[in-house]
């Protein structure tokens, strides 16, 4: 009952408009406030002017009874005026009361020096004035009207100064002024008395500026509580009792000072009329419910207005999202354009969101099915792959692996399981490295190409070691990172792919001209080494070669033979071999630059040479040294252990066996000695002989070129004239350049003694006769004494210092053997000529001629 | 300390290391030979006295590179360099590095000893320059910066009055500061004031940074 209730207010709202719904709203909540707090508001702000009248009819009273006094004082400043008025004291003047002694005269009228005196007074004209002596008796008594009673009772109430006072005779308030008549010499002392009624005229009078017809003022009698007189005497009359008007007006009473009388009490009451403050009231809280309706009213309409506004944009929003829904979602509900859109969209948003779980479920459904494909086919593509797999955890433990790893590496996968991976399959020397990108895989520190491919060697099951490439993926799960390793064995790949690279480097990087050439003469290929030729043939890649050159390549692919054909250029020799492919029918051109070979064969072969003498002569110059420390060693401890016995035996202080050690070891330091000795001969003597067929000009000019620098740094001319014919020899190269070089090296030493310009050298090789050929060895030197030349073949004889004297020895020794022999002629201050005579033999046959 | 002074013989070939040692030895003296330089270097503390046979020729470190070595650390062992074939500027070098003496082998034994025993007193000579100067040392340490100063002017010859002038204090102050010196240096007179001032290298060094 009640969703059917609810249910068709509702369907009213949805077809209200946004706006409309929300201006009602609006207003509806304006009005309710408005209708709660109007009355409160109304009921505390006439709380608030009931206080403000009270605090407002003090003021006014205090106000009236202030005017009323003044009035008073007024008066008395009259009565001082009409005492010192000039015709009053005129008056006086004319006659005296005490010579005269006359009784007190009565008139009944208002003497004619008050109305000179004042002209205001006729407006409230005293009641009596009376002119009275100092001693209080009344002279002269001008009355209008006649007192009730006995003016006496008035005459008795003299201060005895200027005064005004408000009394109260029989009922009747009256006013009483005394003021003093400036005394003069020939004049009686006097006081003017003035009687003034009390009456409605004098209260109005006192009030000038009166507050309208809403206050009025009035004297009571406190005893009995009535009006003695009031300021209006039409709506207050005398009499009256003081509570039949508390009703119908605001009352306050007050003391006032210039009262004074013996039997009454006399009060001033400020009377304000309750009706007129009523409606003043009423007026203004009226005004004041207005304000607040305008205000409400004001609140209202703004209010409702930026509601409409925003709920105007609100709208504008939410149709234009149902719109974008529409689109991307492509479900089929349509645009709202009117009615309460957000009721509209929330039905809608509920069924969408409907849909949407369904979907989700349907898709999660669908989802989980393709996950469990996948799975089924990523294990299964796991399992097959070519490169072997191993999953590692963090700590780099095998979690799984793949069939292919197993086949691979010939590791069970019992064996592999939870443990390391490198520990059993990376050979020790690649584990560190192993750790070393795993770890930083982990660390994610590196970019991914440090862990890919990284060359290591592996260890299969039977201990083989097999070259592979390592990556490292890792894989992000949720709740922990897996690394997939793939080893990829490539023992076979890095073999062929180094191949390939060194073939593909061969052609192009060859120092050596390499070119194809294919039937028709035409270069198809030449690397940058071929220029030479292309420049010599004048031709450029892809053209023909010139004629000669394409029938020998002809030639060539014809009879698939190779062939080598030298070809020399300007500066250059180059061999070339043409080897034929007939298959493809071209014809590669290996060129070989033989300009650089010769030299360098040229080179190489001096530096040989050279090398061979410096280890000559370096063995006859460190013979001798070497010689003489080897011997001084061995020699030097015999005499030490020798000396050291004697010293001990002539002290008598060496034990036998001490002795018997010390001679011992004579004994092997003189077998030592004995032993250098036979090593230096079998280095001079036992050497095996070596017989060579050379020319010994050949001989002459190489020892020549030997000695160059030692010539030039001694400034010694060196001459060498050489045989024209050949002068074959059969000798020990060696041992017959060791000969020649000493004698050399002799002749310069002897030359230093000379001049530098005296310095001359001859090298001279000749026939001597059919069995005989020599070689001249002349110096410009000092020459020989004929005693010098006596000992000069003899061994340890030497001139120079520090010579071994060996030198002349040893090659005389050498010439013996080898059926030569060698003299020597000199003279004093001529010079020296060696001469070094050696066998030949005609029937020879020499190398290289 | 009590130890007796060593001869210490460095030589690469084992048969003249025993026969020096079978020699030297015969004169009763101690001996300690050693295959090569670094072999002594690494045995050597420069407390021990005596003195040192060196072959020139030897691998490794030659007896002249050990005797640079020897000067450059401040070790004062005098050194005998013994050669087989003394040629003039080895011999010239090794006794500019300062060597006591060059022998050549092979060599007359009396004059191996004789030499031996004139390094062994220079050494024991040298020890006792080195405590001499030492003791100077510390004696000079002691003294204020003042009486420093008095002792340089005193041991350059200057008289008492001189001294006095130069430093701007009385004669008699002068005087005063002069008996502290020789009582702190415990000179028993002036001439072995200087004495110690000359081994201390003071009147050098001071005479002239005056100049």
């Amino acid at each position: 009952m009640s969703t059917n209730y609810s249910q068709k207010w509702r369907n009213r709202l949805v077809n209200l408009s946004l706006p409309t719904l929300s201006l009602l709203a609006g207003i509806f909540s304006g009005l309710v406030a408005w209708l709660l707090l109007d009355p409160i508001q109304g009921k505390h702000l006439e709380q608030l002017f009931q206080n403000e009248l009270v605090n407002r009819l003090d003021m006014r009273a205090v106000e009236t009874r202030r005017r009323f006094e003044e009035f008073i004082k007024e008066w008395q400043l009259q009565g001082h005026a009409i005492s010192n008025h000039w015709q009053l004291i005129t008056y006086l003047n004319s006659f005296s009361w005490y010579k005269s002694a006359q009784r007190t005269k009565y008139y009944n009228e208002s003497p004619n020096w008050l109305e000179i005196g004042h002209p205001n007074v006729s407006l409230i004209a005293p009641g009596q004035v009376v002119l009275m002596d100092m001693r209080g008796k009344a002279r002269e008594i001008y009355q209008r009207k006649l007192l009730p009673f006995n003016i006496d009772r008035i005459l008795e109430l003299y201060p005895k100064r200027d005064d005004a006072v408000i009394t109260l005779i029989e009922g009747t308030p009256y006013l009483l002024v005394w003021s003093n008549i400036a005394y003069q010499q020939d004049t009686d002392p006097a006081v003017v008395l003035l009687i003034i009624d009390v009456d409605e005229l004098f209260l109005a009078e006192s009030q000038k500026m009166a507050h309208g017809t809403d206050t009025l003022i009035a004297l009571i009698d406190s005893n009995d509580q009535r009006l003695l007189v009031s300021s209006n005497q039409e709506k207050i009359p005398q009499g009256s009792y003081i509570r039949d008007w508390r009703d119908s007006y605001l009352l306050t009473s007050q003391a006032i000072t210039q009262y004074q009388s013996l039997d009454h009490d006399l009060l001033f009451t400020t009377m304000v009329s309750r009706d007129v403050v009523q409606q003043n009231i009423k007026n203004i809280s009226k005004l004041a419910q207005l304000d607040r309706l305008l205000a409400a009213l004001v609140y209202v309409v703004v209010f409702s207005f930026i509601i409409f506004l925003i709920s105007a944009k609100i709208n504008q929003v939410l149709k234009r999202i149902s719109r974008y829904g529409q689109q991307a979602l492509g479900v089929q509900q349509p645009v709202i354009e009117k009615g309460n859109v957000l009721l509209q969209l929330e039905d809608w948003v509920k069924k969408f969101f409907r849909q949407l779980i369904t979907a989700r479920d349907t898709l999660h459904d669908r989802q989980e099915k393709r996950i469990r494909e996948t799975e089924v086919l990523k294990s299964a593509l796991f399992d097959n792959s070519m490169v072997s797999i191993v999953t590692l955890d963090e700590q780099g433990i095998v979690v799984e692996v793949n069939g292919t790893a197993l086949n691979t590496f010939g590791y069970s996968r019992r064996l592999l399981m939870g443990r390391r991976l490198e520990e059993i399959a990376i050979k020790p020397d690649d584990r560190s490295r192993f750790r070393d990108m795993l770890g930083r895989c982990i660390k994610r520190s590196v970019g991914p190409s440090f862990c890919r491919d990284q060359p290591m060697l592996a260890e299969t099951a039977n201990g083989e070691e097999k070259a592979i490439e390592c990556s490292v993926i890792p894989i992000h799960l949720q709740n922990q990172t897996l690394f997939n390793v793939y080893l990829r064995d490539v023992s076979g790949r890095r073999q062929a792919e180094r191949e390939i690279a060194s073939l593909a480097k061969l052609a192009s990087e060859n120092p050596n001209p390499v070119l194809r050439i294919n039937d028709k003469g035409v270069i198809v290929y030449a690397n940058d080494a071929s220029e030479p030729l292309l420049t010599y043939w004048d031709c450029e890649r892809g053209q023909t070669l010139p004629l000669y050159w394409r029938n020998l390549v002809a030639s060539v692919l014809k009879e698939g033979v190779n062939k080598v054909y030298e070809i020399n250029l300007e500066d250059q020799i180059y061999s070339l071999q043409l080897a034929s492919i007939r298959e493809l029918d071209y014809v590669n051109i290996y060129g070989r630059d033989f300009t650089q070979m010769r030299l360098a064969e040229m080179q190489s072969r001096q530096h040989q040479s050279e090398l061979v003498h410096v280890c000559r002569l370096s063995t006859m110059g460190e013979m001798s040294t070497g010689l003489a420390h080897e011997l001084n060693q061995p020699l030097s401890a015999i005499i030490n252990f020798a000396s050291g016995c004697v010293r001990r035996l002539q002290t008598g202080s060496g034990g036998e066996a001490e002795l018997l050690d010390a001679m011992a070891q004579i004994t092997v330091q003189a077998e030592r000695a004995g032993e250098i000795i036979k090593r230096l001969r079998s280095l001079v003597g036992k050497r095996p002989q070596e017989r060579e067929a050379a020319n010994l000009n050949h001989l002459v000019l190489e020892v020549a070129s030997f000695i160059e620098f030692e010539a030039d740094r001694e400034k010694v001319e060196v001459c060498v004239e050489l045989s024209d014919e050949v002068l074959p020899v059969m000798v020990d190269l060696v041992q017959i350049e060791q000969v020649l070089l000493n004698l050399v090296r002799n002749a310069i030493d002897a030359m230093k003694q000379v001049d530098v310009s005296q310095r001359r050298l001859l090298l001279k090789t000749e026939r001597v006769n059919n069995k005989m050929v020599q070689v001249l060895v002349r110096d410009s030197g000092p020459g020989m004494s004929p005693e010098t030349l006596e000992h000069l073949f003899d061994a340890f004889f030497s001139t120079k210092k520090g010579g071994m004297g060996m030198g002349l020895r040893i090659s005389q020794k050498i010439m013996q053997d080898h059926h030569g022999l060698i003299e020597v002629v000199s003279e004093v201050d001529e010079g020296t000529t060696f001469h070094v005579i050696l066998p030949t033999d005609p029937k020879l046959e020499l190398p290289g001629f | 300390m009590t130890k007796p002074p060593t001869v210490f013989v460095v030589d690469d070939d084992q048969a003249m290391r025993n026969s020096l040692k079978w020699l030297i030895e015969s004169v009763s003296m101690q001996v300690e030979t050693f295959e090569s330089a670094d072999a002594f270097i690494k045995s050597y503390y420069p407390g021990r006295s005596g003195c040192l046979l060196l072959d020139v020729r030897m691998p490794g470190m030659s007896g002249l590179e050990l005797q640079e070595y020897l000067r450059a650390n401040q070790i004062a062992i005098p050194v005998i360099i013994i050669t087989g074939h003394g040629d003039v500027p080895m011999a010239v070098r090794a006794m500019k590095s300062g060597a006591v003496d060059f022998i050549e082998k092979p060599f007359n034994d009396e004059l191996l000893l004789e030499s031996i025993r004139y390094a062994l007193a220079l050494d024991v000579k040298q020890r006792d320059m080195q405590k001499q100067r030492a003791e100077i040392a510390t004696r000079l340490a002691r003294l204020t910066p003042r009486e420093h100063e008095v002792m340089v002017m005193v041991t350059n010859g200057k008289a008492n009055k001189e001294i006095a002038s130069s430093l701007g204090v009385s004669a008699k102050t002068v005087e005063a500061h002069r008996a502290r010196v020789m009582e702190k240096m415990q000179a028993n007179s002036l001439a072995e004031l200087v004495r110690m001032a000359i081994s201390a290298n003071l009147t050098l060094s001071e005479s002239k940074s005056e100049e």
